[in-house]
């Protein structure tokens, strides 16, 4: 007896092994097997906790990649969005479509400075000259119209924004044959101005308008909600007050429009215009 | 071995475990380089540590990193084995000097090449163990081994920096 006690105690270590192993062995294969294995519900509802935790801390480390993929994402639902609808497209847009190169190219850009409350405001975004960037360029918001690109550095462009006196932009009510050309007042950023509105039986409050007949901004995008109608005539147009679709003081992306046959219409109107 | 002693250890436990789970099991360079610094713990028990108590050690730490590793077992195994394995490594690497009792096996108390050596082998051990245990074959030995290799060679560098970091020499007490 006293032998056996002393062979267990010399080789507990040994045994200890072989049991731990066992164990940890049939643990491996009670848990891959196809059979629910019981005691897993018990250690996830321990370290379900601190898994959760994890995962959140490390959703934060990228973010900057999720960020990318969702301005892809929106990149490419803008080009399919605003390349496709024959339809309400001018006819320089449609020959346009026959051709491979799509009509408009997006680029994202970051607004660096942006002011709301003057005049005239202007942006500053983050892509220039060496982005490809031109002067006269179209600026959107996902919401809607933000503005033209009005100078270009290396790195940097301004451009002239909505809220400026002598931006100007025709538009189209969205389900009408309505059009007028909008202007800020230089009242809020919240609204503008629609004039020469040659007729109001078709609008009502809360009807979209959308970008029209342009070169620079794709046809039929947002730019804003009828918020009042003027009823008096004035040089025989009536006018419109607009709610802006784009928040001017929530900006921190926006898409820069390239036209990709702005210098081949240039050329035509040109020819054109020397012609006459 | 007194209180604090034994308190100490207790903390390394956890902090070691709190590294590995939040931090390390989250790395994947290369799609399967994820350092295994957990088993710094039983690298550095005491020489005069019972043997059947590294061994249950083992078998508990590796059972924890089971439990937020999905697979139960896999790491257990492992680390049992070379909890069990850890005296034969120790005899197997020449010591220059002899092992003072108050000594333990860490980087300020033996020579830089012993204390490389034996973190070197008791990682690639653990490493080649739970490829071994998680597939249950030996199918992919070759690329298991190749893995093992780097893998260890990366978390021996890492158990480097935190033994310069965080450990004194033992003193004599």
């Amino acid at each position: 007896m006293k032998n056996l006690v002393e062979f267990i105690r010399r080789y507990a270590a040994v045994f200890l092994f072989f049991l731990l192993e066992i164990i940890s062995i049939s643990l491996i294969i009670s848990s891959t097997s196809y059979k629910q294995w019981k005691g897993g519900k018990v250690v996830r509802e321990v370290t379900g906790p601190v898994l959760k935790q994890r995962a959140k801390a490390s959703s934060y480390l990228h973010l900057r990649r999720e960020n990318r993929n969702l301005m892809e994402l929106e990149r490419e639902l803008f080009r399919q969005a605003y390349n496709t609808d024959i339809g309400n497209r001018t006819v320089t847009e449609i020959y346009m479509d026959s051709l491979k190169q799509p009509l408009f190219e997006y680029t994202a850009a970051k607004v660096l400075e942006n002011t709301t409350f003057l005049p005239d405001n202007y942006l500053i975004l983050d892509k220039g000259a060496m982005d490809g960037v031109h002067s006269g360029m179209g600026i959107l918001s996902d919401k809607g119209v933000v503005g033209i690109v009005k100078d270009v550095s290396p790195h940097f462009c301004t451009v002239m924004s909505l809220l400026h006196s002598r931006f100007s932009l025709s538009v189209i009510l969205k389900d009408g044959v309505v059009t007028g050309v909008l202007y800020w007042d230089g009242k809020s950023h919240r609204k503008a101005l629609i004039r020469n509105v040659s007729t109001l039986g078709q609008i009502k409050i809360g009807d979209t308008l959308v970008t029209h007949h342009s070169l620079i901004f794709p046809s039929h995008y947002p730019v804003g909600t009828v918020s009042k109608i003027h009823t008096e005539v004035e040089d025989g147009f009536y006018s419109l007050e607009i709610r802006l679709s784009n928040a001017f003081d929530r900006m921190n992306t926006v898409w820069i429009v390239r036209n990709n046959y702005q210098e081949e219409i240039q050329t035509l109107r040109d020819s054109t215009f020397r012609h006459e | 071995m007194n209180n604090t002693f034994v308190w100490k250890y207790v903390g390394q436990f956890v902090l070691l475990m709190l590294l590995q789970v939040l931090l390390l099991d989250k790395i994947a360079l290369w799609g399967f380089l994820t350092p295994m610094l957990y088993i710094l713990f039983i690298l550095t028990l005491p020489f005069q540590t019972p043997r059947w108590l590294v061994v249950l050690l083992g078998f508990g730490i590796g059972l924890c990193e089971d439990c937020f590793s999905g697979i139960m077992g896999v790491h257990a195994a492992a680390t049992t084995c070379i909890a069990f394995a850890r005296p034969l490594i120790m005899n197997l690497i020449p010591s220059k000097s002899a092992i003072e009792e108050h000594m333990r096996p860490i980087l300020w108390d033996m020579h830089f090449g012993w204390f490389t050596a034996y973190s070197f082998l008791m990682c690639f051990l653990h490493q080649f163990l739970v490829f071994f245990f998680d597939a249950f074959s030996l199918a992919h030995c070759l690329h298991w081994i190749g893995a093992s290799l780097i893998n260890s060679l990366f978390t021996v560098l890492l158990i480097l920096v935190v033994q310069c970091l965080f450990y004194n020499s033992s003193k004599r007490y």
